[in-house]
């Protein structure tokens, strides 16, 4: 079974690579058959042209000598001239006779007059034509003719000429262009084929260096100048594929990394503490504290992991949100309320401008990125400043949320990667409460889980994050209706 | 109070169990989904706690079957990290509400005793009282030791909110959800902050203290120390 379906494979393959020079091949065979036909063909006509030329010219001749022709006195002479007519000419076969069929002259050969019971000589006669005569395996052009002489007499002329020569060189003429199509086919398939293998080299070298590209070489880039020109953007192509996904690897791993970070740093914490706590006798109250820490040391690695599960199902397109229609400046007041002690402690002001449609996206998901970007925005507002909420409806179909917190101003450099999970603006920045540096990425995936959009800029005046959602999401709750 | 415990695993249910029992409950528990269905058909509990992946039939299928054979015990049924689809199918089956897995057993607790309040018909009170703390309803004012107390808004549904649930363990989440109506797990201590700003108006003048921090796991309304380390 096995053998079979390698040997099956081998033989798609080598009709895979066979397929164009054979198309090739057929296309040039049908050409140069129409033409060869084209060329006999013409060859044909020209000959039977010139058949039909000389054999009206030779009666033309013979008829001219008839017309002065007197039967009592000068059939030698007749004879003489027809001779002479006839010594220009090769293998013409004429026979001249009167009325009652009695023989005036005669070439050696066959006998003229036997065609009578074959050919329609009226139709011949009148119509200026000519018959084809297969007569003791020749075969023969013939033509007649009725002519007057001065003297009243009807005399008849037949005259044929040998086609032998002719077919046979017709038939020379057409076996060998026949073995030319045959020659012109071979050396089409073997002249494409070997074209495709000049082609197809370069191709199977690049084959083989792309093949050597594994996760521990994604830094490798193909160099251009190694390649033929046709290939360039191709290339050029697959190095810059290689660049994001050296990227998005290069992200993946850092990601992981900082997962086994995050975990490690409180597990490492639990396992010192509960060491030393065991080390000596404790009293009742100071296991208590010990399980109190570890409660909450608990508490935020389930939160880390809670988290971390959330991007993850965004990362697999699995985040689904459950539609409903939301009032976006309802939820913002909501928001306001919910954060108005944080925001009294310090005095900040929270200011909600503007209005919009309704629009359709998953509460609670919504609910959690507004709540993100709020919570991080007071948190680098300083004392006494303001945060303005701007909801706009940009068109019919698309509202734009900016929020905007002064603070100070965050370094370009630093802007893309914001809402990188785990990425910190400040190295040393130790990590503050739960899930530190993982909020902007969850708000990220869920803004992207609506179709939307979510852009970070930052100048002395304020830091600014703006999203952009469509209103509405029917595309994604018909896939989302299909796939239930 | 009578509950029934369906979860396969081992730890987790023994837990569990410990847990309620130490709260007050009787609880049965069973490891696998037939015995929980035949136990919850055959016997009378108060509230049922389901897993929904269960070795043996799932969780879905014991609810259905309950609530066709027109049993009408509450449950609450457990999931993995949920997609949305789990837990609005868990609910249209029948389930009253549900939990996802990591959850903090002082949220079960406090949804558990929620549900089971439900039963017991609500009395429209006029006012509530811990200590010498008296809240009025009708006329929204909060008195402690005969003085009175301006509350904002937030700030007495607040203590409305602790004053129902007094003795209770409530966590943060929980009040997040109740009086804000925030069902989201935010990393910012708001509720810590409200808490604080309450503490300051009825509890920092006054003795005993009242509302007290249990560590790990929320806050709780009382007139005794107990618990505070």
């Amino acid at each position: 079974m096995f053998l079979t379906k390698t040997k099956y494979k081998k033989l798609i393959h080598f009709f895979t690579m066979i397929r164009m020079p054979l198309i090739v091949c057929f296309f040039t065979c049908i050409l140069l058959y129409g033409l060869s036909h084209f060329i006999e063909r013409s060859f044909e006509k020209y000959s039977v042209a010139q058949n039909i030329a000389e054999l009206h010219s030779v009666i033309e001749s013979i008829e001219r000598e008839i017309s002065y022709y007197d039967p009592q006195e000068d059939r030698e002479n007749l004879i003489q001239n027809i001779l002479l007519i006839l010594a220009s000419h090769n293998r013409l076969l004429v026979c001249i006779v009167d009325e009652q069929n009695n023989i005036l002259y005669k070439t050696r050969g066959p006998n003229l007059l036997l065609t009578r019971n074959k050919l329609n000589y009226h139709s011949i006669i009148s119509k200026q034509k000519t018959a084809i005569w297969n007569y003791n395996h020749h075969s023969y052009r013939v033509a007649a003719s009725d002519f007057l002489t001065l003297k009243g007499k009807k005399y008849t002329t037949f005259i044929a000429i040998e086609r032998d020569y002719q077919i046979e060189f017709i038939n020379r003429l057409h076996d060998g262009l026949i073995l030319l199509i045959f020659i012109a086919c071979l050396l089409t398939l073997f002249g494409t084929l070997l074209t495709i293998y000049i082609t197809q080299k370069p191709i199977n070298r690049l084959i083989k260096i792309i093949e050597s590209v594994n996760s521990k070489s994604l830094n490798y880039r193909i160099p251009i100048n190694t390649v033929p020109v046709k290939y360039i953007s191709l290339i050029k192509a697959f190095n810059n594929m290689l660049s994001r996904m050296e990227f998005v690897f290069q992200r993946q791993s850092n990601f992981t990394a900082d997962i086994a970070h995050e975990m490690r740093t409180p597990i490492t914490n639990l396992t010192t503490q509960t060491q030393i706590a065991l080390n000596n006798a404790r009293t009742t109250s100071e296991y208590k504290e010990v399980l109190y820490s570890h409660l909450e040391e608990f508490e935020r690695l389930s939160q880390t992991i809670t988290d971390m599960l959330f991007l993850a199902h965004a990362d697999n397109k699995l985040l689904k949100p459950e539609l409903s229609d939301i009032d976006i400046v309802k939820m913002f007041t909501a928001m306001f309320d919910y954060f108005e002690f944080i925001a009294e402690e310090k005095n900040i002001k929270l200011e909600l401008k503007g209005h919009c449609h309704l629009m359709q996206g998953d509460k609670l998901m919504i609910n959690r990125a507004i709540g993100n970007l709020l919570s991080n925005a007071i948190e680098h507002t300083p004392i006494d400043g303001t945060i303005t909420v701007n909801v706009n409806q940009i068109n019919q179909k698309t509202i734009k949320i900016v929020i905007a917190n002064p603070g100070k101003e965050i370094n370009k450099k630093h802007l893309p990667h914001l809402f990188d999970r785990f990425y910190r603006i400040d190295e040393s920045r130790h990590r503050n409460g739960q899930g530190a540096g993982i909020g902007l990425a969850i708000v990220k995936s869920i803004v992207e889980a609506h179709n939307g959009t979510i852009t970070v800029e930052s100048d002395k005046a304020s830091t600014r994050f703006t999203m952009i959602f469509p209103i509405s999401q029917i595309k994604i709750s018909k896939f989302y209706q299909t796939k239930k | 109070m009578k509950l029934l415990v369906v979860e396969d695993e081992t730890k987790t249910g023994e837990y569990l169990r410990q847990g309620l029992v130490e709260s007050g409950f009787i609880v049965d528990l069973t490891n696998n989904g037939l015995d929980g269905y035949h136990r919850a058909m055959t016997e009378e509990y108060d509230l049922i706690i389901l897993d929904v992946m269960l070795p043996d039939i799932s969780g879905w299928k014991i609810i259905q079957s309950l609530r066709d054979a027109g049993k009408e015990t509450q449950i609450i049924f457990l999931t993995a990290m949920g997609s949305v689809e789990d837990k609005v199918k868990g609910l249209n089956l029948g389930a009253d509400d549900y939990l996802v897995k990591p959850f903090s057993f002082a949220e079960l607790l406090a949804r558990i005793k929620s549900l089971l309040r439900r039963n017991v018909p609500q009395v429209s009170l006029h006012q509530l009282t811990i200590a010498d703390l008296v809240m009025d309803l009708p006329k929204r004012t909060v008195t402690r030791a005969g003085k009175r107390i301006e509350l904002t808004n937030k700030e007495f549904l607040l203590l409305e909110y602790f004053l129902r649930y007094q003795g209770e363990v409530l966590p943060r989440s929980l009040i997040a959800s109740q009086v804000w109506d925030m069902n989201f797990d935010s990393d910012t201590n708001v509720i810590d902050v409200a808490v604080r700003r309450l503490r300051n108006k009825i509890d920092a003048p006054f003795e005993p203290k009242l509302i007290h921090t249990i560590r790990g796991m929320g806050y709780k309304l009382d007139v005794f120390n107990e618990n505070e380390i």
